[in-house]
Formats: C-alpha cells, structure tokens, sequence
C-alpha cells in the first residue's frame, strides 16, 4: 500500500496544479434621473489577461506606463458584453471612465434607463470568454426598487421583472 | 433575487467552486480520517473553520486589516499541506483526538483572508455589511456541508464496498493532499 501512496504523491507532484480564485465582479447602478450611474469593479489581473489574449495589448493598468488604447478596447469590450434589452430596445453603455485601487479596477459608465415597471433582460457576460468559473453580480436601484442578478457561463443573461 | 438568496449562493459557490479548489482539498485532508458515523465530529470540524473564515473575512470587510495577498496564496496550500502532514502521525489518525478543531479553526483564519479582496468588493458601496457577512458564511457553511457529504459517500464506496482499509485511504488520500499543496506552495512562493 506503501508503494500505491508514493505513487500517488509522485504523480501529484508531477502534474501542473493551477489555480484560478474564485473571481466575482460586481456592477452597481443607481437610477439618477433618466440614466443609471453605474460601476463596475474587477480584478486587474483578469482584466489584464484579457487585454492581452483578446487584443494583444500589454496594459500596464494604473501604471504610469499605461497603454493609451486602454481605455478604448476597454469601452468596446464592454459594450459587447454588457447592455439591457426592453421591448427589443437595446440600452448600451456610454463610457465614463475608470480608476485602479490596489487589485481592483473600477470602471464608470452610464446608461439610459429602461422603465422598471416593465420586464427587461440584462446580459453580463464580463471575463466569462477567458474565465469560465467567473461569477458577475448586478445590483440596481432606484427609488422603491432594489433588485440583483447573477451570471453564470450559463446563465449569462437575466430577466428584471417589475 | 433577494439580497438574502444573492449573498448566500455566493457563498455556496465560493466553496463548491471546482477551479479554486483548495477549499475542496483541505476539507478532503480535516475529513480523510472519518466515516458516516462521526458526521458530528466533521459537522463541528467543518463550524469552527467557517466561524475562523467569518473572522477574518468579517475583519477585512471592515478594513480592520488588510493583508498581503501574495503571502495568504503561499500560507493557503501551506495549511493544506501541514493538515495532510497530520493525517501521517498517530495523533492525526485518532478520530478522538481534539487538535483538528484547532487546525480547522486556525486555518480557517488563513482562508478568510484568502477571500477578503473579493468580499471587500462585494462589501464595497453597500451599507450594511453584516447583511451580508450572515448570509454568505451560511452558504460558505451549507457548501462545506455539501462538499464533506460527497467525500463521505466517496470515502464510503472506497472503504466499505471495495473495502480498502481506513488507514490505506487515509495515506492514498493525504498522500494526494500533500503532493497538490506541495506544487501550488511552490507556485505561490512569496
């Protein structure tokens, strides 16, 4: 039995063990007027990779060397995966900007609001294209209203009922 | 979705979550030593790790402390490793013996911290943070719960249908324990 435990151990050892966290992004808009403000903040490791394998950008995020396309690919790829959709209206984001604070990077957008008295989906589909155990999290509210949404690989879009 | 349901899936999640899972491995080491029959022994064991993970999670949610992200990633598979060390000596194959409540709550400390940059981010822009801390460490509680049940009934076909005795799985299973920390403190020397 002895010699099945060394093996065991030996062939732990020679196998390539990674680790990807267990990485959550949380989105939090607040209905101000017609718009929601909205933030979001994700790991800038994540964020990192990302730029790298999709755009093939070296970011540097909150360095004094930050790439100047940062913010660019950044708006686009947000637009790609993240809008709301009411009565095949769809409500994209306008790009505010963002800030890095220590792992964290916070990005600020705004984006016309849909009317909460009728049902809308919201899709967030953020980092699920290179890290699929990714987790994102939505938290809207507004005057009488308070409703989250969780994504999944597969479940990246959710429904607002009023 | 309730704030309540949000909180507490997340911290399902956060423990059943198979691509980080050294939360998974070091539960497999505090329980490779247990049967059905002593579910009251891992069901405590499993407590006092949450209640250590709430600690620290609770004290970095509040900016009390903050800590090096680096060293906890190293310090991780260390407990995992020194648990599965104990699963080796006398001591740590007596199912009576009390030092792997210590274990389970001291490590946990280690393992909140593990998790403090994304709780702070979830805690961040929201007022009540209690509100969440509760329903979190109830997932975290319910997903151990789940995860230790999987490795009892593994445990179970290994031990009583192909009757492998309970030492042999003990040191087949810390064995595999020790090899996996050993690789990931490796990859996560500070």
């Amino acid at each position: 039995m002895k010699r099945i435990y060394l093996a065991f151990l030996f062939l732990t050892l020679l196998c390539s063990f990674s680790i990807h966290e267990y990485y959550i992004s949380i989105l939090d808009g607040e209905q101000v007027g017609d718009e929601f403000q909205i933030s979001v903040r994700l790991d800038v490791e994540d964020v990192t990779t990302l730029l790298k394998t999709k755009y093939n950008v070296i970011p540097f995020l909150g360095e004094k060397n930050e790439n100047p396309q940062v913010d660019s690919l950044l708006n686009t790829y947000l637009k790609e995966q993240f809008y709301i959709v009411q009565k095949r209206e769809k409500f994209q984001p306008v790009w505010l900007g963002k800030e890095v604070e220590e792992d964290l990077l916070w990005i600020y957008f705004t984006l016309e609001s849909p009317k909460l008295n009728k049902p809308f989906t919201m899709t967030n589909t953020l980092l699920f294209d290179y890290f699929p155990d990714q987790v994102n999290v939505a938290r809207l509210k507004a005057e009488g209203y308070k409703k989250n949404a969780y994504f999944k690989l597969n479940q990246p879009t959710f429904e607002f009922k009023p | 979705m309730s704030d309540f349901q949000l909180y507490f899936w997340l911290g399902i999640d956060h423990i059943t979550d198979l691509n980080g899972y050294d939360h998974m491995v070091f539960l497999i080491a505090l329980s490779s030593i247990y049967l059905f029959k002593q579910w009251k022994k891992l069901f405590w064991l499993i407590t006092f790790f949450t209640l250590a993970h709430s600690t620290t999670l609770a004290l970095a949610g509040f900016d009390v402390v903050s800590v090096n992200g680096r060293l906890i990633e190293f310090l991780i598979p260390t407990t995992i490793f020194v648990t599965g060390i104990f699963n080796l000596t006398k001591m740590g194959q007596d199912v009576k013996s009390k030092i792997k409540y210590w274990i389970a709550g001291l490590f946990g400390l280690i393992h909140g911290f593990g998790f403090s940059l994304e709780f702070k981010k979830i805690v961040a822009g929201e007022p009540d943070t209690l509100m969440i801390l509760l329903p979190f460490n109830l997932g975290v509680e319910v997903g151990q719960i789940i995860v230790i049940l999987s490795i009892l009934t593994v445990s179970f076909i290994f031990q009583r249908i192909i009757s492998i005795k309970s030492r042999d799985w003990n040191l087949v299973i810390s064995g595999a324990v020790i090899g996996i920390s050993l690789v990931l403190m490796l990859k996560n020397w500070p």
